[in-house]
């Protein structure tokens, strides 16, 4: 009995994952065909396929962690689970790439500004991605004496085909205080 | 339970090799390798048979094929580990100090990947080659990796009030190190106005902030204290060490830069040392990205934390272009990872046991008995050795 399908015949029967998981699984793996997807992080890319900013929570403690992982690293549990959050937040972290991997939509040329965002109402992590609408020429020398402390909030183009989560510049006609630094900024209008 | 160093000063380096560093050795990784093996092993006046035990960086070749390529007999330890090179000397020292093995080879090799240079992807071999153990991050929006030292930069320089003339200080300093040190890679001169006009690469990182892709490899023998007695080469023993990481170690979820490995690595370094750092003749804090450097200047307690700008230009040395503290301590005598070349501190590494057995040639520091080496980075590799003459 050494066939692999005989093997297979004679496991115990696992309740099978529900076809509407497989097929969700799948449309994933097709939507992000160069990303390190496995169980731990299936949540956070499926998120962005279809729009949404997805943290992952202990649903014992509370606690937030990022990047996804399988066990709350606080109290230990391992019931976590990924909620979708606003993705607003401010930027605490910046550095533009004019070298990199070379991605089509990506002009290294231009500069590549990258920021790490603290979100609201989710304490204690950062979530990293491209800045919108700003080059290295408006970011200047230490792109965080520019970018630091800007409102942004998360959105998800598409880029060389993959759905890829972007910051953008929150517009200033949102703040209540009315016109802020933001206002007319090249990435304000960006969706 | 308290500190434990139950291994201070019980085994020593007894031998140090080179392939010397250049841009473009016309050579394989596995020549470079042997070339410093063998160096290294000649450097201890010992032969193939006297070695029990290999350990390498995973840039250069496995154990077995330097066992192969020496006609090493037989050994009864080896390791294959990843950079900084501190890794690999603590692992041998402790081996050694287990009784695993009685005598241990330990190398690293570095080549330029073809990518990192234009002349370099010109060469069909290094193209065919690839970057061996050298996976870059493919992920282009990630602060994971190289990335994450450039934002740190960008936050040390913003919460700190500092420019990029500051930074310079780091590479400047290199720089004229280098210049006295002959196996050095780049040693032509750098001016403040060469660094502020050099190509941004990640903001706030220009090209001089980051080490020098060179073709290299360097060599340890590593033995007991006990039987360095009986060999040539004044003994460099292993007083105390440490590898640290705190959490979180992600680059984009540290707390921020007073929560590094550093902090780790220099809180257990000297709890486990007799010696403090006044007593300190020459200091390697990794330049593999200059703001490293300043990070270990300050953790290694010469200064304040975000002070390091301010205490280089305290302690400059007009006439040579670099710090001395209190005119005598240099801080990378042989020009770092950015000037001597990037080798993930095995250069740092060699240049502490040419100063502490007294054959630094011009660059010598008198009576040099004591280095304190802070290697690798904040997230997930900082390592600190002391180092101290074992012989006056």
């Amino acid at each position: 009995m050494h066939e692999a399908a005989d093997t297979a015949a004679h496991e115990p029967s696992e309740p099978s994952e529900p076809s509407e998981a497989v097929d969700a699984i799948a449309a994933t793996l097709a939507a992000f065909p160069r990303a390190p997807i496995d169980r731990d992080n299936l949540a956070w890319y499926e998120g962005l396929r279809v729009g949404e900013l997805r943290i992952v929570r202990c649903r014992d403690c509370g606690v937030w962690h990022h990047p996804p992982g399988p066990r709350c690293p606080r109290c230990w549990s391992s019931d976590v689970a990924a909620v979708a959050v606003a993705g607003e937040g401010t930027v605490e972290l910046a550095t533009v790439l004019h070298v990199g991997p070379a991605v089509d939509g990506i002009d290294y040329r231009l500069g590549h500004p990258l920021v790490s965002v603290a979100l609201d109402g989710v304490p204690g992590v950062r979530v990293t991605a491209p800045f919108l609408g700003t080059d290295a020429d408006d970011a200047g020398d230490v792109p965080g004496a520019v970018l630091a402390g800007r409102r942004v909030r998360h959105t998800v183009v598409t880029r060389d085909g993959t759905p890829t989560l972007v910051f953008a510049p929150i517009p200033a006609v949102d703040a209540a205080t009315g016109a802020g630094p933001d206002a007319g900024s090249p990435g304000a209008g960006a969706t | 339970m308290g500190p434990r160093n139950p291994a201070r000063d019980a085994v020593a380096i007894v031998g140090v090799g080179s392939a010397g560093y250049t841009r473009d050795a016309r050579s394989s990784v596995r020549s470079l390798t042997l070339d410093a093996c063998v160096a290294a092993i000649r450097d201890a006046g010992l032969g193939a048979g006297d070695v029990d035990g290999i350990c390498g960086t995973t840039h250069s070749i496995a154990p077995q094929e330097v066992l192969a390529g020496l006609g090493i007999p037989r050994i009864g330890w080896h390791e294959h580990l990843v950079v900084p090179f501190t890794s690999h000397v603590i692992a041998a020292a402790n081996a050694v100090f287990a009784g695993i093995c009685d005598t241990a080879l330990v190398y690293h090799a570095t080549q330029r990947a073809a990518g990192t240079s234009r002349s370099a992807r010109q060469d069909p071999l290094r193209e065919r080659f690839g970057t061996r153990g050298v996976v870059p991050n493919p992920d282009p929006d990630s602060l994971a990796g190289t990335p994450g030292y450039a934002a740190w930069a960008d936050w040390y320089l913003r919460r700190h009030g500092w420019g990029r003339e500051d930074l310079a200080l780091v590479a400047l300093n290199g720089r004229a190190n280098a210049m006295a040190n002959p196996g050095a890679a780049m040693c032509t001169p750098l001016s403040l106005d060469d660094y502020l006009a050099a190509p941004m690469i990640r903001a706030p990182l220009c090209l001089f902030d980051m080490d020098y892709p060179v073709d290299a490899a360097d060599a340890l023998v590593i033995t007991t204290t006990e039987r360095a007695r009986d060999l040539g080469p004044t003994p460099v023993l292993v007083h105390a060490a440490s590898l640290g990481i705190m959490d979180p170690p992600q680059e984009d979820q540290m707390v921020d830069l007073s929560h590094t490995g550093l902090r780790v690595v220099m809180d257990r370094l000297w709890e486990r040392s007799d010696v403090t750092l006044a007593d300190v003749d020459v200091f390697y804090p990794y330049d593999g990205f200059s703001n490293i450097a300043l990070s270990w200047i300050e953790e290694a307690g010469w200064c304040d934390l975000g002070e390091a700008p301010a205490f280089l230009r305290e302690h400059w040395d007009d006439a040579s272009g670099r710090v001395l503290v209190d005119g005598r301590v240099p801080f990378n005598s042989h020009g770092g990872s950015l000037s001597d070349g990037g080798t993930q501190a095995a250069g740092h590494v060699r240049e502490a046991v040419l100063q502490l057995r007294g054959e630094a040639g011009d660059r010598q520091v008198s009576g040099a008995a004591v280095a304190l080496l802070c290697l690798g980075g904040f997230f997930r590799n900082a390592g600190g050795l002391v180092l101290r003459r074992g012989r006056d």
